[in-house]
């Protein structure tokens, strides 16, 4: 089909963008989003995936308790001796499993790779608003990954203490191996990866606030740029707040001081401090943690709405609400972080406080929820691997959604924190659902970024390998949770009180750990083959109304040519009665073609909107 | 009438004059997209709003730690030759951007006691970590001179921040930049500054605070 057409602005090439040329100015320091999106979205995948061999390998400690696995010898000399993982080695493990899922995968990828991608070319500008500060982002942020990288191969291991870091732990050299270099270099690549999404950040919120393209306005905005921003705000105001707590416990550390660290006795030698406060800690991290659970599921939710409208045909349902939503939701993330703290003795008066604005959140969740079912409802809906992943983003929060109901009650809390039942609610709301947003994602722009279509049949194997296989894992888990199997264990050997079925479970859980490992190998290859010599992909594969498909493919430096688009209706100008064809791009005049954003446009331009010729082929 | 005419636009220079705007931000007309401040001031309040919760939850940790527990010390005399340079330095800056609104050269002198306002107050600050070592207060030794050094080391460092804000600003007079990049870096620079002024203003509030 051809491209309709587009109404432009007269707007000068902007002097700032001159395409660079050479190698290192184009590909390495560049300052186009785009490659820098590319930069975070391939970093962060590859952290991601040792991260997920990473949880290969404890999953079978699990299964199959001090198996013998000689190739991991080399891998991790310290804990691995004889060929079976040791009880450090298992902490570190879990330990940087979380640490570079949450932060290095997850946040990079939404923010730093959609962000960086998306907010422009959905805005229509040329590029971010500050593209210096936008190139020191993604370097902070690899250094920062290698920082975490290198602290894997210390002689006393990576860090072991969570990915909450808890003190004492965490705080006291002596504790545990990890608890030595290790820790500090988790310290420090934590901070350097705040400081990297703070620069971002101010990119992400002020291009899409300040440089939207002539018509771009507000509410016309595509959900993933609300769910990006909106997130993005979260980490500029929460983040300092774990970057001041990494500050005192490097103190704690180092200076003998004492924020977190009370009077304690190690092994018999006693280390005499003035009664630090350990729940301070937990206080700073959760103020963070709570709102990072949110910049991982907004965007998603963005890209979620963004695919469920165009491969339902349909607008999305509830625009208006959507965002009052995603406004909301990021509000009363603030406000939450107790419920991460119901069993540390805190005031019940408190506890129920935070019970209440905990299950308050849960409603502008619910309206989503409905929403999207209402987008699918009734739809013309095409099944591409895209639309695949957003609909299993939908089943997986609403499954999350709803432990998170059981756990946000701190009545039910109480027993099952700390039990594999978090472990299940947390992976599945925030792991798969984040996740499936993102492959639903990828799939859906990939096009756009390489110019090449990946392989749909491959994608569906894919999809349904790893909803299959993580249902498999996480499902089973709420029921370890309710049998009371604490999280965190290397061994369950001496816990009588678990049933010898348990451990059947267990199995069932790596075997489908392993299938979704493999599945996600199908992806790479899906992934590398499709860009090394996949099919051509036109400008606009999915018939899609946002501005980033109404431009070539891949688009050019500076985006748009020389002319900046033009908006004229909001993005979900699917089906819209009367219209030529069942999509109408943002850039088509609404005298050209009706449209949904109104009824009163709809109404106005019925009468007469056939006989336009505006057409995009599709015209009967 | 001819005063106000120039308040206003003495006011006006402060920011580059903000681009037509009277589409509010929730309306759907075709006007171009943006809000009433340029970006770099956007970017600035926003840089700004991430710094403000670094100190809030620093000044929180302080008060939840020490539990009403009374200062345990006394504020060195030297605290107040800092928060006096420290109010300084604002005024500087609000008379150089004034300068430079009129066009006037003279904003540079301003400029010259703004960076001299900011030394001498590092130096003040180095006096009062002095003196508390002396009376055997450092940075471990209880939780107040913990959060003391803590709070007032972050905040030093910002202030060097601002001084290469400065640095960036004496750079555009030699270079002899336009009047309106002069402004930017400037306006830019002061508001920076403010918060530094204030954030100093907010750290010697708390510790008399906790001193009564
Ligand atoms: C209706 C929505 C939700 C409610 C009511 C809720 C409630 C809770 C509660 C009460 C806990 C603490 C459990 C404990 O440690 O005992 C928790 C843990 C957690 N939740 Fe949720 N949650 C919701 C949605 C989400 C979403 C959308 C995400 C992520 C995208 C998420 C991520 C997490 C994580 C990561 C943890 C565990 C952190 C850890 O202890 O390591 N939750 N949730
Ligand atoms: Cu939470």
């Amino acid at each position: 089909m051809e491209t309709p057409n587009i109404a432009h602005a007269e707007a000068p090439v902007d002097a700032h963008h001159h395409e660079p040329h050479s190698f290192w100015s184009k590909y390495v320091f560049s300052q186009d989003h785009k490659v820098i999106a590319m930069q975070y979205m391939i970093t962060a995948l590859v952290m991601g995936f040792i991260g997920m061999a990473m949880s290969w390998i404890f999953r079978i400690q699990l299964a199959w308790p001090e198996h013998n696995l000689p190739f991991l010898r080399f891998l991790m000399p310290t804990n691995m001796e004889s060929g079976t993982l040791q009880t450090p080695g298992y902490y570190m493990l879990v330990t940087m499993h979380g640490t570079i899922m949450v932060f290095f995968l997850l946040t990079a990828i939404l923010t730093g790779g959609f962000g960086n991608y998306l907010i422009p070319l959905q805005v229509g500008a040329r590029d971010m608003a500050f593209p210096f500060l936008n190139m020191l982002s993604y370097w902070f942020y690899f250094l920062s990954c290698v920082v975490i990288t290198i602290s894997l191969f210390v002689s006393t291991g990576a860090a072991a203490a969570g990915w909450t870091s808890y003190p004492p732990l965490s705080a006291l050299a002596k504790a545990t191996p990890g608890s030595g270099l290790g820790q500090d270099l988790w310290l420090i690549a934590i901070a350097l990866f705040i400081v990297a999404s703070t620069m971002g950040s101010l990119n992400y919120v002020t291009t899409a606030l300040n440089m939207r393209a002539k018509g771009m306005t507000l509410m016309r905005m595509p959900l993933t740029v609300w769910g990006i921003i909106v997130a993005a705000m979260l980490g500029l105001f929460a983040f300092p707040a774990l970057f001041a707590g990494a500050v005192l416990l490097l103190l704690d550390r180092h200076l003998g001081t004492s924020f977190f660290l009370p009077h304690l006795v190690l092994g018999g030698e006693h280390i005499v401090r003035n009664d630090g406060s350990p729940l301070l800690w937990q206080h700073l991290f959760w103020f963070l943690g709570h709102p990072e659970v949110y910049i991982l599921i907004l965007p998603a939710m963005g890209i979620t709405s963004e695919i469920l409208s165009n491969g339902a045909r349909k607008p999305i349902f509830g625009y208006k609400v959507m965002v009052a939503s995603i406004i909301a939701i990021g509000f009363l993330s603030f406000i939450v972080w107790g419920h991460h703290m119901f069993v540390s003795g805190m005031n019940p008066w408190l506890g129920f406080a935070f019970v209440i604005t905990t299950l308050i959140i849960a409603v502008p969740s619910a309206i989503k929820t409905f929403n999207w079912l209402g987008t699918l409802w009734k739809g013309n809906i095409r099944f591409t691997t895209p639309m695949l992943y957003a609909i299993g983003f939908i089943s997986t929060f609403v499954t999350g959604g709803l432990t998170g109901l059981f756990l946000g009650n701190s009545a039910l809390d109480i027993p099952l924190h700390d039990t594999y039942f978090v472990v299940a609610h947390f992976h599945v709301v925030m792991g798969l659902s984040s996740v499936f947003g993102i492959f639903a994602g990828i799939y859906y722009w990939f096009p756009k970024m390489t110019g090449k279509m990946m392989s749909e049949r491959w994608g569906k194997v894919h999809f349904w390998l790893t909803f299959i296989g993580s249902y498999g894992v996480f499902w089973t888990m709420h029921y370890l949770g309710f049998m009371g199997m604490p999280r965190r264990y290397y061994s369950y050997d001496s816990y009588q009180f678990l049933p010898l079925s348990m451990h059947a479970l267990q199995i069932v859980i790596t075997i489908s750990a392993l299938v979704v490992g493999i599945a996600q190998l199908i992806f790479v290859v899906n992934f590398l083959g499709s860009w090394l010599r996949g099919k051509k992909a036109p400008d606009n594969p999915w018939e899609a109304t946002t501005l980033e498909w109404q431009t070539s493919t891949p688009p050019p430096h500076g985006n748009w040519g020389p002319v900046l688009p033009v908006v004229h209706r909001w993005p979900y100008d699917y089906s819209v009665p009367g219209a030529s064809a069942d999509f109408v791009p943002q850039t088509v005049p609404v005298e050209a073609e009706p449209s949904g954003e109104h009824h009163r446009h709809a109404v106005a331009v019925n009468g007469h909107g056939h006989t336009n010729g505006h057409g995009n082929g599709h015209h009967s | 009438m001819v005063t106000t005419v120039e308040k206003t636009q003495n006011r006006r220079v402060l920011l580059p004059p903000p681009p037509i705007h009277d589409n509010g931000w929730w309306s759907d007309d075709d006007d171009p997209q943006s809000l009433a401040v340029p970006s770099w001031q956007l970017g600035t309040w926003l840089g700004l709003g991430t710094l403000t919760v670094l100190f809030a939850a620093l000044s929180s940790a302080y008060v939840v730690r020490i539990g009403g527990e009374r200062l345990v010390f006394a504020l060195p005399p030297t605290v107040w030759i800092s928060t006096a340079l420290i109010v300084a330095n604002s005024v500087a800056l609000v008379c150089a951007q004034r300068r430079l609104g009129r066009k006037d050269r003279r904003f540079i002198l301003w400029l010259g006691v703004a960076t001299v306002a900011s030394l001498g107050f590092l130096l003040s600050q180095l006096l009062t970590l002095q003196t508390l070592a002396s009376q055997g207060l450092f940075f471990a030794t209880n939780a107040h001179s913990s959060f003391f050094y803590v709070l007032t080391v972050v905040h030093a460092a910002h202030v060097i921040g601002g001084m290469a804000a400065l640095g960036r600003c004496a750079y555009h007079v030699r270079k002899r930049s336009a009047w309106s990049r002069l402004r930017r870096a400037l306006g830019m620079t002061a508001t920076y500054w403010h918060f530094v002024d204030t954030v100093w203003l907010w750290i010697v509030a708390l510790f008399l605070w906790t001193s009564f």
